[in-house]
């Protein structure tokens, strides 16, 4: 757990139903918090911590704002432990890092943002294995570069939708529970989110059709 | 009144483009799905959007982020700053941008101020005395506790104004131990010109004062009545004057006021001193107006400190 690399986009879906050894481990560990016991919630920090920066990561353009947020989630997740009953702590904390993640950009929403600078940068690629071919990582970083600027122009609200459907693969009943909006709204910020991020990529298609 | 349908190309083409992100969805059924599906194969822009959806879902699912660069894990000071407290509690509830904080503010700032518009308006509390007492209605005036028996019974305005008539008498009657009140050659002094309580042309109310004629006061009437308030008549009122000097029951207490207007008192000072005594006494609205106060401030200090402890949270 203590590999900060991002985690593939299949390690991070499915959020829902975690196996039971899982979930009997978080219980006693948040039992343990409970008690009083920090070095037992750090343990579930140190379990969740690259799930929630890759989730909110992805819904904050910002990465500074992104670290602060995951970092708000878990002060407010230690703060309301009391408050969770079960039965997933992993659901329980996403849902705190998606409300930490939306109300940090509500909050500084005319703030000026630079999306991930590392992505203009040349030097930064992707993680890959060893025996990746150089032009498709260089073109997996365009690809990657030109989609996160396009993320970011897009309604955070749509943003949102996009990557706990897409990425995150939620469905439609549980990403409204989490925002607590109705399942209309849900399908229609995903449905305007992917017609905007398609106007805005109009021109760049044939790098996403490669 | 309708808005006329939007026929233009680009609300068809925007219609169009929701038909087919919806079919990529899958979120589309029944005749809706027929549709897309045969914009999908006959319009060449339709195409080219289910395509380019197709392949950008594929591309977000497999958007790779950053790694990050921080522990989140929380320190001691974190745990001991995080840890809850009432102090702490109150303070969060207080910065909390969807509390009840607001809410209740506001309504807490609206009784302190409907409260102090009622306190410092003449006509309420201690004012509303001055305007029905001059209509002759029941008051219980304020500090006699035997005058307020005699004026609750009944509604009558005869004892009402048979103890707004003789104030200081009543006053010093309910000073004695026993409530008794001087009878005899004194109270039998009273002015003899007042007028006789109901008696045919005089007025209700303050002008009919009860002050007992020589008459009733020489005549013996022994007969005590315990609440001149049940006297309907004036002649009752002139007996329940009369009664014996030893009467010293409570209930009795506002008879013996209406005999014990001293004879220096003339029919004129008798009428004037009403108008004094229904002055509203301050201390009346203190309580209120302190109360006002309070939710007032306190309204107003809750919305203060909402909106400083939010702000100081966003920045």
């Amino acid at each position: 757990m203590d590999d900060p690399r991002p985690r593939s986009p299949g390690d991070v879906t499915r959020a829902a139903g975690p196996d039971d050894a899982t979930a009997r481990r978080d219980q006693i560990l948040v039992e343990r918090a409970l008690a009083g016991d920090l070095a037992a919630f750090n343990q579930l920090v140190e379990a969740y911590q690259d799930l929630c920066h890759a989730l909110v990561a992805r819904m904050v353009p910002d990465p500074d704002q992104a670290s602060d947020a995951v970092q708000e989630a878990f002060f407010s997740a230690y703060r309301n432990l009391r408050s969770y009953h079960g039965p997933s702590f992993r659901g329980w904390l996403t849902r705190i890092a998606i409300n930490a993640a939306m109300d940090l950009q509500r909050a500084k929403k005319r703030r000026p943002v630079t999306p991930y600078p590392e992505l203009d940068d040349e030097s930064w690629q992707p993680p890959a294995g060893p025996d990746a071919d150089p032009e498709a990582i260089a073109t997996t970083g365009e690809r990657q570069r030109v989609l996160v600027a396009a993320m970011g122009a897009i309604a955070p609200d749509q943003r949102a939708a996009i990557v706990l459907f897409d990425v995150e693969g939620y469905d439609y009943a549980e990403i409204a529970a989490m925002t607590g909006v109705s399942l209309g709204t849900v399908k229609s910020r995903i449905h305007r989110g992917r017609l905007a991020l398609r106007g805005l990529l109009a021109d760049r298609m044939e790098l996403f059709r490669s | 009144m309708h808005p006329a349908p939007d026929h233009s190309p680009a609300a068809a083409a925007a219609e169009h483009a929701a038909l087919i992100v919806a079919l990529d969805a899958g979120d589309l059924a029944g005749r809706e799905r027929d549709d897309a599906t045969t914009f999908a194969t006959t319009c060449a822009g339709c195409a080219s959007l289910l395509e380019d959806l197709a392949v950008l879902r594929a591309a977000t699912s497999a958007l790779v982020v950053t790694p990050r660069t921080r522990d989140f894990r929380l320190t001691e000071a974190d745990a001991a700053r995080l840890r809850p407290s009432t102090w702490r509690s109150l303070v969060r509830w207080l910065a909390a941008p969807r509390s009840t904080v607001r809410p209740l503010a506001g309504g807490l700032a609206a009784l302190g101020i409907a409260g102090l518009l009622l306190t410092t308006t003449p006509g309420f509390f201690g004012g509303a005395a001055t305007s029905l007492s001059t209509t002759g209605a029941p008051v219980v005036a304020p500090g006699g506790g035997a005058e307020g028996a005699g004026g609750a019974v009944g509604g009558s305005a005869l004892p009402n104004a048979a103890s707004n008539a003789a104030p200081s008498a009543a006053a010093s009657a309910a000073a004695r131990p026993n409530g008794a009140a001087p009878i005899g050659p004194t109270a039998s002094a009273a002015p003899a010109a007042s007028p006789v309580p109901g008696a045919p042309g005089t007025t209700p109310g303050l002008a009919a004062l009860p002050a007992p004629s020589p008459a009733t006061v020489a005549g013996p009437a022994p007969t005590p009545i315990p609440d001149a308030g049940t006297v309907a008549g004036p002649a009752a009122a002139a007996t329940a004057s009369t009664g014996p000097s030893d009467f010293s029951t409570d209930a009795g207490a506002p008879t013996d006021s209406t005999k014990a207007v001293p004879p220096e008192i003339s029919q004129g000072a008798r009428s004037a001193v009403p108008a004094t005594r229904d002055q509203p006494a301050p201390q009346d609205r203190t309580v209120p107006l302190l109360l006002s106060l309070a939710l007032l401030v306190a309204g107003f200090g809750l919305l203060v400190a909402n909106r400083v402890l939010r702000g100081r949270a966003g920045s």
